[in-house]
């Protein structure tokens, strides 16, 4: 049951705000690391998407062949970029919810250096020509157990912070989701790599595994951080409890139980057994219930708030990932039925969903995170609400872009051809060049979004924000909104206050 | 820091207990895993394994076949030592045995001129890649061994294949040799005495079917009851000859394709004699049983 | 909800799902029968070729990325039809149709089943089926071609029609793997997979041992035993249908 605290106690605001300074470093660490792994990935991703109708671009260099820029795009995207930005979100919002501040950030900022230096070196390893074939799992071999390592001396310390607040009666959803994502990881991680990686299986069960995995890392990891983030900016910024409480309890559940049981769709039509193929497209489809419960959930939250929306970029960010969210949840369903398999199974609908689940929906929750703490932990405001509305309207248009012409035109436009076998296999390449061209358009505009991100985000990590008591809102009258109070800079104020 | 909200000091790695509960929750399903895996074993390959009793089975069904065909338990293993045991009791041109050595010894050492003249004749002239470089390891089983052989029965032969007198079997190839050697009437005399003080092939010759023919058929009256010692220098030694020569001789003289020399003398005799006697004299007489 | 009902929830709920879709499916796989060509009791067993050096060319198809493009599975035909298309799901003439879905001892031997992701490229099921039918048409040997292939796959001069009349292979996208080729200096009649054979400046392009590997690799992609328990699934009319 989440309570709010209509009158904060000076105490309270003082541990908050310790919290905030103790937790600085890693979280700071964590995003601009994770922001410098969102801009490789996106180079490569551009490159690897002007390979799918120009091979000839750059070069013919191995290097940034798609068979090698590709993988290197999804990992770099996935372990460099998402699971940094999830730690960063994941060790303030379980201090800020448990009220714990952080006093191992030696150990935070160091696991966070092991991590990213693994991610370098399985990067460099598959652009080398060292990679494993495994989809999502990439990286050398010998690089998995050092992520675990790193993994692990962080995510202990978000469980150990893991209290309910004094007065409360019960722990936060988002905290039930922060400590879920850090239990299902390592499950996920350690139950993938040593089936796939170490034990002697059956080739096609290796396989199986793999579509597994990457669909419980969406599923049980992204999915819980991303939500955990969105309850608590919802509940934050327009100052209310979550719409539902048994809502959000029982999306959570429904995950819980639904999902480890979905991903083996990936593989359908290979002779594994049908049992797994087909629990696997249903648990699938079923995912989408808890996904809509939350959604649902959170847009009630923040209904009929209209300005609200209008003018917090960290509320904007947050509610168009959970636009993303129901997207993925419908996406899902569509994909996993058989008789779209047929036609999605080998074309670019795995790849547009993963992207949709990455960045349409976990990215976009991510940002808002982002915008929400970095001025809490950094005691500076942003400097231009120019740079965040471009980061934010090109994202989205990415988004649109990519969800219609790779995951749902393009894909299926892909699949009928291929399935017409009487016409020579140009006939399916050529029908989807349009589409991958305007694939190419969607990473280019999301790029160009993220320019403006990355920039911003160093100038913040310079501390060169605005130095404000009021934060940086999207629309330009906004003294008079809101319980900020007076505007002045920030240490002044706090000075005076002394 | 205590306050109001919490213990600072109360953190579960102070209960440690706590800690390995954690530590254990987070690698349950890795631990789990690792279980099942051994407990249900990695995949041997099936299909290797079943291949692989086939073959066993096979080779059990090979083993009793030859324990049934072949004479004698350990048969294999006695010729195997026969052949190893060979060389050193027969002391042939062996690497390291004893002619090899004298061999070399004269070639170090000069020796006697008349012999080295014609061993250096013999190895220019190309005699050796043929008849081997011992005289007594022709490269094919239908040439002759030529060591110790009566230097005049050697000189009349060479003579008669070079003058295209003898024509049978191989005689056209030696005679292609001889010609393009350009070899003279001397150095014929030098290689044939040489070639006689060269060591005889050594050979044991048995009792049984062979040597009862070889003396029913009055082969012994002219080669000798031992067949190593002719009547007669013109007549050739035969103990330890190989057996494919001495038997392609015996039916090239026999109908009339070899008529030189003394051949006349022996076609008569041979007359008197099959083919499948000449395949037991020949085996016979090149020690072969 | 107490932290101890929570824990219990997650483990059961994932444990569950951790038992029956992985932990038992891919102890049971790991037991599967080897699998008889005929029903017969003395019928040879199915085993694909798997020596050392094609599980290497298989490494190398894996860090290189074909799989990005590629795929290597017939799917049953109420999932795709795949396997009425030409030369992807084996031999089908006028005098013989061994056209059959995947079989999952089709990837025995192999560490990884490389099912694909998509399929920007033909599907590679019966590769080895394919090289041999352009490389009769070009002259030139299987290994010969899919060399020449893996240097430029847009090579206009490989890729002869039914009539022996080139055709438009401009629309691959497939990357040249240059990094599996070096030039060499030419002796004597130049190597046989040389690419290009340079008279004046005396060098040729060689392929290296990655790009012979792969292409044992490639050549051996044959999946069309008729195993009793794949269907053939193609219509009756073979020659009818696909000239549809």
């Amino acid at each position: 049951m989440s309570t709010q605290s209509n009158a904060p106690t000076t105490e309270d605001i003082e541990l908050r705000s310790e919290i905030d300074r103790s937790l600085r470093h890693p979280v700071m660490f964590f995003f601009t690391s994770g922001a410098a792994w969102l801009a490789v990935s996106l180079v490569l991703g551009i490159i690897a998407s002007i390979k799918t109708h120009n091979p000839a671009f750059l070069g013919e260099g191995s290097f940034i062949q798609y068979g090698r820029a590709f993988p290197a795009h999804i990992n770099a995207l996935v372990y460099g970029w998402g699971a940094q930005a999830a730690f960063g979100v994941m060790i303030w919002l379980m201090a800020r919810l448990s009220r714990q501040p952080s006093r191992n950030t030696g150990t935070l900022l160091v696991a966070g250096h092991a991590w990213n230096l693994a991610v370098i070196i399985g990067t460099l390893g598959i652009l080398s020509g060292h990679g494993t074939g495994k989809h999502w799992m990439e990286f050398p071999t010998f690089v998995w157990p050092l992520l675990l390592a790193s993994y692990a001396a962080i995510a202990i310390w978000v469980v150990i912070s893991f209290r309910v607040r004094r007065g409360d009666d019960a722990a936060y959803i988002s905290q039930w989701y922060i400590l879920a994502a850090c239990i299902w990881f390592p499950w996920i991680f350690l139950t993938a790599n040593l089936y796939v990686n170490v034990f002697d299986v059956h080739p096609l069960m290796a396989a199986a595994i793999n579509g597994w995995y990457r669909q419980a890392m969406v599923l049980l990891f992204f999915v819980p951080i991303g939500i955990a983030s969105a309850y608590y900016i919802t509940a934050k910024i327009t100052a209310r409890a979550v719409y539902n409480y048994s809502y959000s309890a029982g999306g959570f559940w429904a995950l819980a139980i639904i999902a480890p049981w979905a991903g083996f769709h990936a593989v359908m039509g290979a002779p594994i057994p049908m049992f797994l193929q087909y629990t696997g497209a249903a648990a699938s489809m079923l995912a989408a219930v808890p996904l809509i419960f939350a959604g649902v959930n959170v847009l009630k939250t923040t209904a009929g708030n209209s300005e609200t929306l209008a003018h917090s970029p960290s509320l904007r960010f947050t509610v168009a990932g959970i636009f993303g969210m129901i997207a993925l949840a419908v996406l899902g369903v569509i994909l996993a039925h058989p008789d779209a398999i047929r036609y999605s199974q080998f074309s670019l609908a795995g790849y547009g969903y993963d992207i949709l689940a990455l960045y349409g929906f976990f990215s976009m929750c991510m940002f808002g995170a982002i915008y929400f703490i970095v001025p809490r932990v950094t005691r500076r405001e942003w400097l231009s609400r120019r740079l965040i509305r471009t980061h934010f309207w090109f994202s989205v248009y990415g988004v649109l872009l990519i969800l219609v012409f790779c995951t749902l035109l393009g894909s299926f436009q892909q699949g009928a051809a291929q399935e017409n076998f009487n016409q020579p296999w140009k006939q399916a390449v050529n029908s989807t060049y349009p589409y991958a061209v305007g694939t190419t358009f969607a990473w280019v505009a999301i790029l160009w979004a993220n320019i403006f991100f990355f920039i911003h985000l160093t100038l913040m990590w310079l501390r060169l924000g605005r130095r404000s008591s009021h934060p940086t809102l999207l629309n330009r009258d906004h003294s008079a909104f809101g319980p900020h109070g007076a505007e002045g800079d920030i240490d002044e104020l706090e000075n005076a206050k002394a | 820091m205590s306050n109001q909200f919490s213990n600072h000091r109360d953190t579960p790695l102070r209960r440690f207990s706590a800690f390995w509960w954690g530590l254990a929750y987070f690698g349950i399903f890795g631990l789990v895993s690792a279980l099942f895996y051994w407990q249900s074993g990695s995949p041997v390959d099936a299909v290797a394994q079943v291949r692989a009793a086939d073959r066993y089975e096979v080779r059990a069904k090979v083993d009793a076949a030859q324990a049934e065909l072949l004479p004698a338990a350990g048969v294999t293993d006695k010729l195997t030592n026969e052949i190893k045991a060979g060389p050193q009791a027969t002391d042939q041109f062996v690497p390291g045995s004893e002619s090899h050595k004298r061999a070399m010894e004269q070639l170090a050492s000069g020796g006697d001129e008349g012999a080295n003249e014609g061993f250096k004749l013999y190895t220019a002239k190309a005699c050796n890649t043929c008849h081997g470089a011992d005289t007594n390891r022709p490269i094919s089983p239908a040439y002759p061994k030529l060591g110790g052989q009566n230097a005049e029965y050697l000189l009349a032969q060479i003579k008669d294949i070079h003058n295209g007198v003898r024509t049978n079997g191989g005689s056209a190839v030696m005679k292609g040799m001889t010609t393009a050697m350009n070899l003279t009437e001397d150095e014929m005399k030098t290689i044939s005495d040489w070639v006689a003080t060269a060591d005889k092939p050594a050979v044991e010759l048995t009792e049984g079917e062979g040597k009862n023919l070889y003396m029913a058929k009055a082969c012994a009256t002219c080669h000798g009851a031992d067949a190593n010692t002719p009547i007669m220098p013109i007549y050739p030694r035969l103990a330890g000859q190989n057996s494919q020569y001495l038997y392609d001789q015996m039916k090239a003289i026999k109908d009339g394709t070899r008529a030189n020399g003394q051949s006349a003398v022996m076609k008569g005799i041979m007359a008197n004699v099959s083919e499948d006697e000449m395949k037991i004299l020949a085996d016979w007489i090149a020690g072969q049983n | 909800m107490t932290l101890k009902s929570f824990l219990f929830g997650m483990f059961a709920s994932f444990g569950l799902a951790w038992l029956c879709m992985i932990a038992i499916p891919t102890a049971k796989m790991a037991s599967l029968p080897p699998v008889k060509m005929s029903a017969e009791e003395d019928a040879e067993f199915y085993q694909r070729k798997t020596t050392g050096r094609v599980l290497n060319g298989a490494q190398i198809y894996a860090a290189n990325g074909c799989y990005t493009c590629h795929s290597q599975l017939i799917r049953p035909t109420y999932l795709g039809s795949q396997i009425f298309r030409k030369d992807v799901a084996g031999v089908s003439n006028a005098d013989v149709d061994t056209r059959r879905e995947t079989h999952y001892d089709d990837y025995r031997g192999e560490e990884y089943a490389q099912l694909g992701l998509t399929r920007m490229g033909p599907d590679l099921s019966n590769y080895g089926y394919r090289a041999e039918a352009y490389a009769a048409r070009t002259g030139m040997t299987a290994e010969q071609w899919t060399v020449a292939h893996l240097y430029n796959p847009r090579n206009e001069e490989l890729q002869l029609g039914v009539q022996g009349e080139e055709i438009d292979m401009s629309w691959s996208n497939c990357p040249s793997q240059l990094q599996m080729f070096e030039d060499k200096d030419l002796v004597g009649q130049g190597d046989s997979l040389a690419i290009n054979i340079n008279t004046t400046a005396m060098t040729q392009v060689v392929p290296r041992e990655q790009a012979r590997v792969l292409t044992d690799y490639l050549l051996t992609l044959k999946r069309d035993s008729a195993l009793p328990e794949s269907m053939n699934n193609a219509p009756q009319n073979a020659g009818a249908a696909a000239t549809k």
